[in-house]
């Protein structure tokens, strides 16, 4: 099992469009998984017997590389020492020819994304870079994920009816898009950037969940 | 046409056939088939049934799951972007198809990914887990795109890539007539490069493929086959879609009801709702994806008679009636009409023609035959026949024209009324004004209908005239002052009139105390001798009887008598006058001749005389005697005359006796024997038989001095 480096060059996750994505991999990988999403610039090693499969989105470019050192392209990936095979499949719709009856209108519904930049309005704000989190029940594992860049996940559990993230040396960053969900529910935050650590308002870093 | 003479039906046969014929070639140009959409939108509504009690299509193989505006003030989904969905969305698809549905289509294009928004590389593994497994591994995916312009609105890369490309990518372009309203969709799309045809079906063909595990099917015409038949089409690609218009017959489920279903595993709910049926994922919102259907006048709220929720908490009310219709419907139903072999079929030109024919047809004769109201009334009912024919063939998804034939028919009843008013019934009109007068007006439409009508410019008849005269008029008017003699004459002239009008004749005149009538016309009557003889019956009696309970009220009791003349022959009628004033008028020797002979009456005696053609035309309906002989005034030829004595069998004994006297006497008057005519007529005359005493003087004078030697027996008479 080969070493893993994988660069988190996101810093604004709407100018991030995923590259590529992982069709196959070795199971016991866990840096990369099943139908990850890879961005350019990633890079692989892979040992000399182990292999991933590879789709890229614009290309329609299918590979299978076996051993090497592999980072992701645009297009391709550049591959160092290692195989490569490669297909081209056909992963857009087939071009077809519209008469006048047939391209003035459709019976769907798009959903787009919004102008980038504009993230999902926060079901709170608060003011402390540690909120603290109140619920009427104990939540078993509560996943953090940041929305506006690409960071590790943080996982807390809600065993107590308040639990303060100070405590649990957690603490989030100025002006990040948080999104607290557990199966039962989700709650998007906002980290003020007017917040500062160690505030003493207890009110200005409630979060009811 | 009833308005001219019947000679011309033939002619009016002729013109309904021309007329029929060029209005259906005109009124089937193809310019007209843009109405065909117009005709399918009203059928839809003629054809909705009671739907009353709906409460879903439980035997429908189509499901849809709905974004609804509900699902969008769910918690879950409530100011999350929908781009963020796609864990909720690959949640419900798995519980949907793991509950047995047997495909997925996708009636939402999702052209970005969660990860192209936030910097989420995890929210999308879920949708791409499903796609992988479900659409490129077993095929019971189907995700959609459409293309308006020149860049397709694709899925993001990433799902259509782990769906299994463009073997699970379908359009969802629908097909739209001239008019702008959607009708239907296209069953296969024309590719732009060499494809395999199954990469080109249509998203609703390919469900319905996909459902019953079907290959795409051509035959050798190029036709669409599925099942076993042929798929009626428009064009040979695209197809009409038979929108079921009841409230509920396409099971819809409310998305954020079915996800709140999938996290709690109800899987009993699930599988009940979507176990063996297609279902499609699209959206039912208040303001995005609807479009102006065939449906359009068929109308019913969103959501209504929907399946009972999953959750309490996504009752829904259903939202108010608009015209257009979410899109996912025009899919579902196209699935439905698929595997139910009820696409429409509209039927083609020569049925079409035929059916214009035939409306048109009935349209012309109509108002050709009948008066303008009437033929309203017969063309109403063609309309509502051509109405439930219409409705009844649609029903079984066939489809035969309905407005162009109703405005065909309704053009030609105006087009022919209008030149009925303008033109033809002038004549008609012209014959009302100069029969007002004399004739009731039904009597002259039953004239015209019967199509025996006068010809006002003049004609030469065999007709019977009637005159009559009140005897000893002078002596009357002497004893009434002014106004009482009008009064006097106008009861007269009433009840006089109308034992004429009884018999069919026409008054066409008054003078004086004098009437004039005509037997025969403008009515023709071919017992016109018979029923002017009856008419002087008839006068006599309906006088006698009003003259006994004092109607006249003369002074003096002078007994009302009239005096008729009776003569038959060929006369001439017409309208006389000038072009303000004219009148219906009958002319000619035989004409005088009957005015002579109610002159003749003072001498004779008598108080019906009658022409020998009237005798000779009436015949032996009643019992005659010959009176005389005679010659008129400004007429050379003899003619003989009779007194009518009744119908056979009720001239008492007595007067036939006497007839037999006086037609002995008459013969011997003759024959010369003066003397011996003479006796008998004294004999007769003795006993009150007036025609006798005349005829005794006549022998009187004849004896007193011989007539010469070339006598003819006939007596002149000398008075008008």
């Amino acid at each position: 099992m080969g070493l893993v480096l994988i660069a988190a060059t996101a810093t604004n996750a709407a100018a991030a469009e995923p590259a590529a994505l992982v069709e196959s991999v070795h199971e016991d990988r866990d840096d990369i998984r099943f139908l990850d999403y890879l961005d350019v610039g990633t890079e692989l090693e892979l040992a000399e017997d182990e292999s991933v499969r590879l789709a890229y989105f614009v290309s329609c470019r299918n590979e299978t590389i076996t051993g090497g050192q592999v980072i992701i392209g645009e297009h391709q990936s550049q591959v160092s020492n290692g195989d490569i095979e490669v297909e081209y499949v056909d992963c857009d719709g087939v071009a077809v020819v519209l008469d006048t009856s047939q391209s003035q209108e459709t019976a769907t519904v798009v959903f787009r994304k919004p102008p980038d930049g504009e993230l999902p309005a926060p079901d709170r704000v608060i003011y402390d870079t540690s909120p603290l989190i109140k619920s009427e029940s104990p939540v078993d594992r509560i996943v953090i994920r940041r929305l506006d860049q690409s960071v590790p996940d943080r996982i807390v559990s809600l065993d107590a009816a308040v639990v303060d993230l100070r405590d649990r040396d957690i603490v989030l960053a100025i002006g990040g898009l948080y999104e607290f969900s557990s199966p039962s529910k989700r709650l998007l935050v906002k980290v003020s950037t007017l917040a500062q650590a160690g505030s003493p308002s207890a009110i200005s870093r409630l979060i009811v969940y | 046409m009833t308005w001219v003479s019947a000679s011309d039906r033939k002619r009016s046969a002729l013109a309904v056939g021309m007329l029929a014929t060029v209005s259906t070639i005109l009124f089937s140009l193809p310019v007209f088939d843009r109405f065909d959409g117009l005709d399918t939108d009203l059928l839809h509504y003629l054809s909705v049934t009671d739907t009353s009690g709906v409460t879903g299509g439980d035997a429908s193989p189509v499901a849809v799951i709905a974004v609804t505006e509900a699902t969008h003030r769910a918690p879950a989904f409530n100011h999350l972007p929908k781009v963020m969905w796609t864990p909720e969305i690959a949640l419900v698809q798995e519980a949907v198809l793991e509950a047995g549905a047997t495909v997925f289509a996708w009636d939402i294009v999702l052209p970005t990914s969660a990860a192209a928004y936030v910097a989420d590389r995890e929210r999308d593994k879920p949708l791409l887990k499903s796609l992988f497994q479900r659409g490129r591994k077993e095929g019971r995916i189907i995700l959609g795109e459409t293309r308006l312009g020149e860049e397709p609105i694709s899925p993001h890369a990433s799902f259509a890539h782990v769906a299994g490309g463009a073997s699970n990518l379908r359009h969802l372009n629908v097909y739209v007539e001239p008019d702008g309203v959607v009708r239907g969709v296209p069953l296969l799309f024309q590719g732009a490069e060499d494809v395999a045809p199954r990469r080109l079906t249509g998203m609703a063909f390919e469900v319905a493929l996909r459902h019953v595990g079907a290959e795409l099917e051509m035959d050798t015409d190029g036709n669409v086959v599925f099942g076993d038949s042929r798929v009626p089409t428009v064009d040979g690609r695209n197809a009409l879609v038979r929108f079921d218009t009841t409230p509920g017959a396409i099971p819809t489920y409310s998305f954020h009801d079915i996800y709140r279903c999938a996290k709690e595993g109800r899987t009993d709910y699930l599988h009940d709702a979507f176990n063996g049926r297609a279902v499609l994922f699209g959206a039912v919102l208040d303001v995005e994806d609807r479009n102006l259907t065939s449906e359009r006048f068929a109308r019913h709220a969103d959501m209504a008679a929907r399946p009972t929720p999953c959750s309490d908490a996504a009752q829904m009310t259903p939202t108010v009636v608009r015209n257009a219709t979410p899109g996912v419907y025009v899919h579902a139903n196209a699935v439905i009409n698929l595997l139910s072999g009820s696409m429409i079929e509209r039927a083609g030109r020569g049925v079409r023609v035929l059916m214009m024919f035939l409306a048109i047809a009935v349209s012309a004769f109509a108002t050709m035959r009948w008066r303008p109201h009437r033929a309203a009334m017969v063309v109403g009912l063609e309309i509502v026949v051509i109405g439930i024919v219409a409705v009844v063939l649609f029903r079984g998804s066939y489809q035969t024209p309905l407005v162009m034939p109703i405005v065909a028919a309704l053009t030609v009843y105006g087009v022919v009324v209008a030149y009925r008013v303008l033109i033809g019934d002038r004549a008609r009109r012209q014959l009302h004004e100069t029969f007002k007068r004399y004739l009731d007006p039904k009597v002259i439409d039953t004239m015209l209908e019967s199509g025996d009508v006068p010809r006002l410019g003049g004609e030469s008849l065999e007709l019977t005239c009637f005159f009559s005269d009140i005897a000893k008029f002078s002596g009357i008017s002497e004893r009434m002052p002014p106004n009482e003699l009008v009064r006097f004459l106008n009861t007269y002239f009433q009840i006089a009139g109308a034992a004429i009008e009884q018999e069919g004749g026409i008054i066409e005149r008054f003078e004086g105390d004098a009437i004039l009538a005509v037997f025969g016309a403008p009515i023709r009557h071919e017992d016109h001798a018979t029923r002017a003889v009856r008419a002087a019956f008839r006068m006599e009696q309906s006088l006698s009887q009003a003259d006994s309970r004092g109607a006249f009220e003369i002074p003096g009791n002078l007994p009302v008598l009239t005096r008729i003349g009776v003569n038959s022959g060929e006369m001439t009628v017409g309208n006389v006058g000038s072009e303000r004033r004219h009148s219906y008028t009958v002319m000619g020797d035989a004409v005088n001749l009957s005015a002579r002979l109610e002159g003749a009456n003072k001498q004779f005696g008598t108080t019906i005389l009658v022409g020998e053609t009237t005798r000779v035309a009436a015949g032996d309906i009643f019992e005659w005697m010959e009176v005389d002989r005679v010659r008129v005034v400004g007429r050379a030829e003899p003619v003989r005359v009779y007194t009518p004595l009744g119908v056979p069998g009720e001239v008492d004994e007595r007067m036939l006796r006497w007839r037999e006297t006086y037609g002995a006497a008459l013969e011997a008057y003759r024959d010369r024997r003066f003397d011996e005519a003479r006796q008998a007529f004294e004999s007769l005359a003795q006993k009150g038989f007036e025609p006798a005493a005349f005829a005794r003087e006549r022998c009187d004078q004849m004896i007193a001095a011989s007539p010469p030697a070339d006598w003819d027996g006939v007596t002149n008479l000398i008075s008008k």
